[in-house]
């Protein structure tokens, strides 16, 4: 049971000399100037930030814009990128931090909501345009089971399994105390616990 | 231990984040205890779920984006260079001749003018000469505007470098010029950026905004202590702030009045009475001073406010004043180290309008605040904590104040142990 979740290439992974990926060639690429290499970098990325930022925002469309001014952003710096380390992470951190306002916006629009009365109703949230890119039942229950949670638990959960992040990390990014991280993640796996019990 | 510490600490357990004894005492349980094996079953069932479902699919979808963001690119690209070759020597044997043929006029006429000593029509004479210099000879501006404007073709401007050989042409792209196909700099006027969506601000509804329009007002009345004297006061409220109104009536320890506005005085049974109020408004205070420091929510009433956070309000208090104690005792520490290497005497060690607080002081006011937070908080790491830190100052021998730990540790237990007898 001891059980870690299992990591994804690209998360601080170094490269070796001698044994360049493809990627690693396609960043010297980039970095020389070419843009064709840039936008095959886009597409092995593109789908898991995305996926990532809605797990953030749970907004399509913030989603997109967030998306798009991470690789423009990443492209204009390429050139302080330090080969022999992976891409992913990079552009992950990039995007992160310009999530990081809205996420603050959003807690409090939700606090606020919760304190009034007024508007808030956990159940209502659409997957909407999401939907498009979800073609399995499964998956979309189980983002809409994600998209239910609130922003505080759902930031928490997702930079936790979308980006195998620790608890340390996730206390730092989201500059609240480690334990308050393990108190949201154990709420959100039990409210989605209760809401995909049936597809365990 | 209760079995909700367990409970609360699985999800940590589960992604390897517990550390020393908090570890070795959670697998302990865990191994005899079939609640929390069937738990971490659920989370492993969890865990596999989400890694089997979370990828999003195949759609074309993701190729438009891509080739959104690469046009994004392209919007911000560079002027491209285009060496030429160097530029004829022909202009610069106008230039001097044209110069040299100035000098000998202005030569001749100054000879002439020699008697007269007309300085000035010698001076005028010249700039004339250099006038229609420049007039007759072409610029290359104008020789490339001539050729290229019989042709028909496009306007041009050149710029020269002086440094280089190499020419940066601006051009203004026609229809009529198939051949001229290099990449050309915009001028910032005309460039077109695509628009990017971008978030639009967070409004609240107006529904939001009718409830929060109550602002209580009122006074209440409580008594501050302090240098010797007893003072009796009223708050006032305006605007969901507390404000401290005028004092009212000042009362000695000797019962005399002083700066009186109306002549009644405190009484014992009154001070009672208010102490009741004092007791019960204190936590109002604190809470509302709190909300003003932190500044959430100001357009909210106190009485919605105060529901929805009297608990989390209250823990704060603790946890600032635990920060706030543990500032000054890291002062106080690098004040004692100073005066220790310079031997200062006790006497001068107070400087004037600052407080000196005594260590003992401050560590029981972190205790109390430690054991508050313990009694409190519904975090259990946080409750763990807070316990840890009393216990290991109840333990300490060096110190002076383990006695005041002990006290605090012993009024945790026995709240702990109330608590547990009122759900039983």
């Amino acid at each position: 049971m001891n059980k870690k979740i299992s990591e994804d290439s690209g998360s601080s992974q170094v490269y070796t000399t001698g044994s360049k990926s493809e990627e690693q060639k396609l960043i010297e690429s980039a970095q020389n100037g070419n843009k064709a290499a840039f936008g095959k970098l886009i597409r092995m990325h593109q789908k898991r930030l995305f996926r990532f930022v809605y797990g953030l925002l749970n907004s399509f469309d913030r989603t997109e814009d967030i998306v798009q001014e991470t690789f423009v952003k990443a492209f204009e710096k390429i050139q302080t990128f330090k080969t022999g380390y992976a891409f992913y992470p990079w552009i992950a951190t990039i995007a992160r931090n310009r999530a990081f306002n809205l996420i603050q916006k959003e807690e409090k629009k939700e606090s606020l909501e919760k304190l009034t009365e007024v508007g808030f109703d956990p159940q209502s949230s659409d997957l909407g345009a999401l939907d498009k890119l979800l073609n399995e039942e499964n998956k979309k229950r189980l983002y809409q089971a994600i998209s239910n949670l609130p922003v505080k638990y759902r930031t928490v959960f997702t930079l936790r399994h979308f980006e195998q992040m620790d608890y340390a990390e996730i206390a730092s990014y989201l500059k609240i105390p480690p334990g308050t991280v393990d108190s949201r993640l154990y709420r959100a796996r039990q409210m989605l616990l209760d809401a995909v019990k049936d597809l365990l | 231990m209760e079995h909700q510490f367990y409970i609360d600490r699985l999800s940590a357990f589960f992604d390897n984040e517990l550390k020393n004894e908090e570890l070795v005492i959670v697998k302990e349980h865990i191994d005899g205890c079939q609640e929390c094996q069937a738990h971490l079953a659920e989370l492993d069932k969890l865990e596999n779920l989400i890694s089997a479902n979370s990828e999003l699919s195949e759609n074309e979808y993701w190729e438009q984006s891509a080739q959104k963001i690469e046009s994004a690119l392209s919007n911000n690209s560079d002027t491209l260079v285009i060496p030429i070759s160097k530029k004829s020597s022909s202009s610069l044997w106008w230039k001097l001749t044209g110069v040299a043929a100035s000098l000998v006029l202005v030569a001749l006429f100054a000879f002439e003018q020699k008697d007269t000593g007309d300085e000035f029509l010698k001076d005028t004479i010249v700039d004339e000469i250099k006038e229609d210099y420049n007039n007759s000879t072409p610029t290359i501006e104008e020789k490339i505007t001539k050729e290229e404007s019989s042709e028909g073709r496009t306007e041009a401007q050149v710029k020269e470098s002086t440094a280089s050989d190499e020419v940066v042409y601006e051009k203004k792209q026609r229809e009529s010029s198939p051949k001229i196909k290099h990449e050309i700099k915009q001028p910032v006027d005309n460039l077109q950026l695509k628009p990017v969506n971008k978030p639009q601000p967070v409004k609240l509804e107006k529904e939001q905004s009718k409830a929060a329009t109550l602002k209580p007002q009122g006074s209440k009345a409580y008594i501050k202590k302090g240098s010797g004297k007893t003072e009796l006061r009223t708050l006032e409220f305006k605007n969901d702030v507390v404000e401290t109104a005028e004092v009212k009536s000042i009362v000695t320890q000797d019962n005399k009045e002083k700066n009186v506005t109306h002549s009644t005085t405190a009484s014992e049974d009154k001070v009672a009475d208010l102490k009741e109020i004092v007791n019960r408004d204190k936590k109002k205070v604190a809470q509302k001073k709190m909300a003003k420091s932190y500044k959430s929510t100001p357009s909210i009433s106190t009485e919605v406010f105060e529901q929805a956070m009297s608990n989390d309000y209250e823990i704060n208090y603790w946890r600032r004043r635990v920060f706030e104690n543990n500032e000054l005792l890291k002062k106080q520490s690098k004040k004692s180290a100073i005066y220790s290497k310079v031997q200062i005497s006790k006497s001068s060690k107070k400087e004037k309008g600052t407080k000196n607080y005594d260590r003992s002081f401050l560590y029981k006011q972190l205790f109390e605040a430690y054991y508050n937070i313990a009694i409190k908080t519904t975090d259990s790491t946080e409750e763990f904590q807070s316990v840890q830190f009393l216990e290991k100052h109840a333990n300490s021998i060096e110190k002076n104040y383990n006695s005041d730990a002990l006290y605090y540790l012993q009024l945790y237990k026995i709240e702990k142990n109330k608590q547990k007898s009122k759900k039983d």
